[in-house]
């Protein structure tokens, strides 16, 4: 399994169903990390199986701008050139990414070089980012049934998770929709719903005794230090 | 003739001003990382637009070549219409000669600076298309944290007029309004960008568009005065060329470190001009010097500026 970080300022994962205000999704969503893979590697589009996992490395927070951007004059129907816009921005953001698949040498030996074909940012260009390549480490696939009971820092499908179990001091987090996969040409399809500990720390969940059929596929995996990984 | 994947570190001042307002704030600064952290940013899209608007002042008619006309403006008619971007990439290919009938993306990115660094997006009736821009700025943050005043003043002119009507004079207001703003006295920012050479081939980006990029980066902050957004001045520019059109060292900014630390500026008499800082390079210069990787450095230094640490790198007088 490959393991990198990626880090910024600002990154910006836009809600396809917002217009007129561009809001954000709490973390970097699976369609943007494909796109960020397929920069890398100098592909239109990632294509082929790929497996992601998503550790947060900081506090998830987001913040709202008004931008002064092109406005419906100058789009083609209106008198003004510039329109007030709001932007939702999410702060600092930080992850630890985990990825499995096809496409792991290559991905490996671009970014463990500093290397990558085209720009990588967080969700928007202006949201620039620099892949840090951590390592390639062995990861031990858990086959369901899965045990009553897991631990893990990383981003969970909801619909990996048949219970939460409660810790005092963690923040848990749902974010719903997030667009599964790109088609190209801006066609989407099929939605996710991820759960997550907003600070980046452990939690416990109990998992569905086996992946649900008809979701979206997961996997759980540890690495060599016990930490588990779930890949999506 | 191709041009090198590159980075670039921008980094400007502003004094007795503020560069870009937040609306939803007050105009306030604008604040992305909270009153602890301190920090104040500038968006990619006031930075951008400084460039866009020292080229079009620096060439209203594209150009000798005619290919510097910049796209993404505010252009009216003579009645006050504003041309909406179908028209107005009509007028810019017709002032450059060429088919606005063809091969729109083609041609727009031959003649128009900003399209060919910056990228579009261009959706008009029977004539869409995205490319992504080369350049890519970051937002600009400050390199240390700011605290801003506000400020109250008065207009001398008062805000209603004496009128005179068939019913007789009619009296305007005795005296002018009170205004108040938020200021700062003194701020350095940093920014970040990349130039993709891959892209770059794309969209035609030549040696000479880098160049006037760095100008309009550099005069472009010079040009851009006004009083609410203080007076403005480069400080430091850098330009990281490679040799391998994959690589980059990625987050300069995390390299430069600016004198005095946090606990001056946060109080009772932070800096207040050029001549109260100073920029620590040494960093940049150890991350630039062990990169295999590097096929030419450049920068550019505002004369009144300190500089600490060495750079391996070519010192450039600016334009």
């Amino acid at each position: 399994m490959l393991v990198f970080d990626l880090k910024g300022e600002i990154g910006h994962f836009r809600r396809p169903d917002t217009t007129v205000t561009h809001a954000s999704y709490p973390l970097i969503t699976r369609t943007a990390l494909w796109g960020l893979l397929g920069s890398i590697l100098g592909l239109e589009q990632l294509r082929g199986e790929n497996w992601i996992g998503i550790r947060l490395m900081s506090r998830v927070a987001t913040v709202s701008q008004e931008l002064s951007m092109l406005g419906k004059g100058w789009l083609g129907n209106g008198p003004e050139f510039n329109r007030p816009t709001s932007i939702e921005l999410v702060v600092r953001p930080s992850y630890r990414i985990y990825y499995a698949g096809e496409h792991l040498d290559r991905l490996r030996d671009m970014i463990s070089t500093g290397r990558s074909c085209y720009h990588t940012y967080l969700g928007s260009a202006y949201c620039l980012t620099f892949p840090r390549y951590v390592g390639t480490v062995d990861a031990d696939e858990l086959l369901p049934p899965y045990p009553q009971e897991l631990t893990t820092y990383t981003v969970v499908p909801s619909q990996a998770i048949a219970r939460l179990i409660l810790q005092a001091g963690l923040q848990y987090g749902r974010v719903g929709g997030l667009q599964y996969e790109h088609l190209g040409e801006r066609e989407f399809r099929g939605t996710i719903n991820l759960i997550y500990e907003v600070c980046g720390q452990r939690y416990s969940f109990v998992p569905q005794p086996a992946p649900p059929t008809g979701t979206h596929p997961y996997r759980f995996c540890t690495l060599p230090e016990g930490e588990v990984i779930c890949l999506w | 003739m191709s041009i090198n994947s590159a980075e670039i570190l921008f980094v400007k001042c502003v004094k007795d001003g503020i560069p870009n307002r937040d609306p939803l704030n007050d105009s306030d600064a604008r604040r992305i990382f909270g009153e602890e952290d301190g920090r104040i940013s500038l968006s990619d899209v006031s930075i951008k637009r400084d460039v866009r608007d020292y080229v079009l002042a620096k060439y209203p008619d594209g150009g000798g070549d005619k290919k510097d006309f910049v796209f993404c403006r505010e252009e009216r008619t003579e009645d006050g219409e504003l041309l909406g971007r179908g028209t107005l990439a009509q007028r810019i290919l017709e002032r450059a000669g060429r088919s606005s009938k063809t091969d729109v993306r083609k041609n727009l990115m031959e003649v128009a600076f900003d399209v060919r660094v910056f990228g579009a997006v261009y959706s008009v009736k029977n004539g869409t298309f995205h490319q992504t821009g080369p350049v890519q700025f970051g937002w600009a943050h400050s390199l240390h944290p700011v605290q801003t005043k506000y400020v109250q003043g008065t207009v001398v002119m008062p805000s209603k007029d004496i009128k005179e009507g068939e019913s007789g004079k009619e009296k305007g207001s005795q005296q002018g309004t009170i205004w108040t703003t938020y200021t700062l006295p003194f701020a350095v920012f940093a920014m970040p960008g990349v130039i993709n050479a891959s892209i770059a081939a794309e969209t035609g980006v030549s040696p000479d568009d880098v160049e006037l990029l760095l100008e309009g980066l550099w005069k472009g902050t010079q040009h851009r005065q006004a009083r609410g957004r203080g007076i403005q001045q480069p400080l430091f520019l850098i330009h990281v060329e490679y040799s391998d059109p994959f690589y980059r060292i990625g987050y300069l900014e995390d390299y430069i470190k600016i004198h005095p630390e946090r606990s001056v500026w946060l109080g009772s008499i932070p800096p207040t001009s050029i001549r109260d800082i100073a920029l620590n390079v040494t960093d940049l210069g150890r991350v630039i010097r062990n990169c295999p990787k590097v096929a030419r450095v450049r920068y550019w230094t505002h004369p009144e500026v300190k500089m600490n640490g060495d750079l391996p790198a070519e010192h450039c007088t600016p334009w």
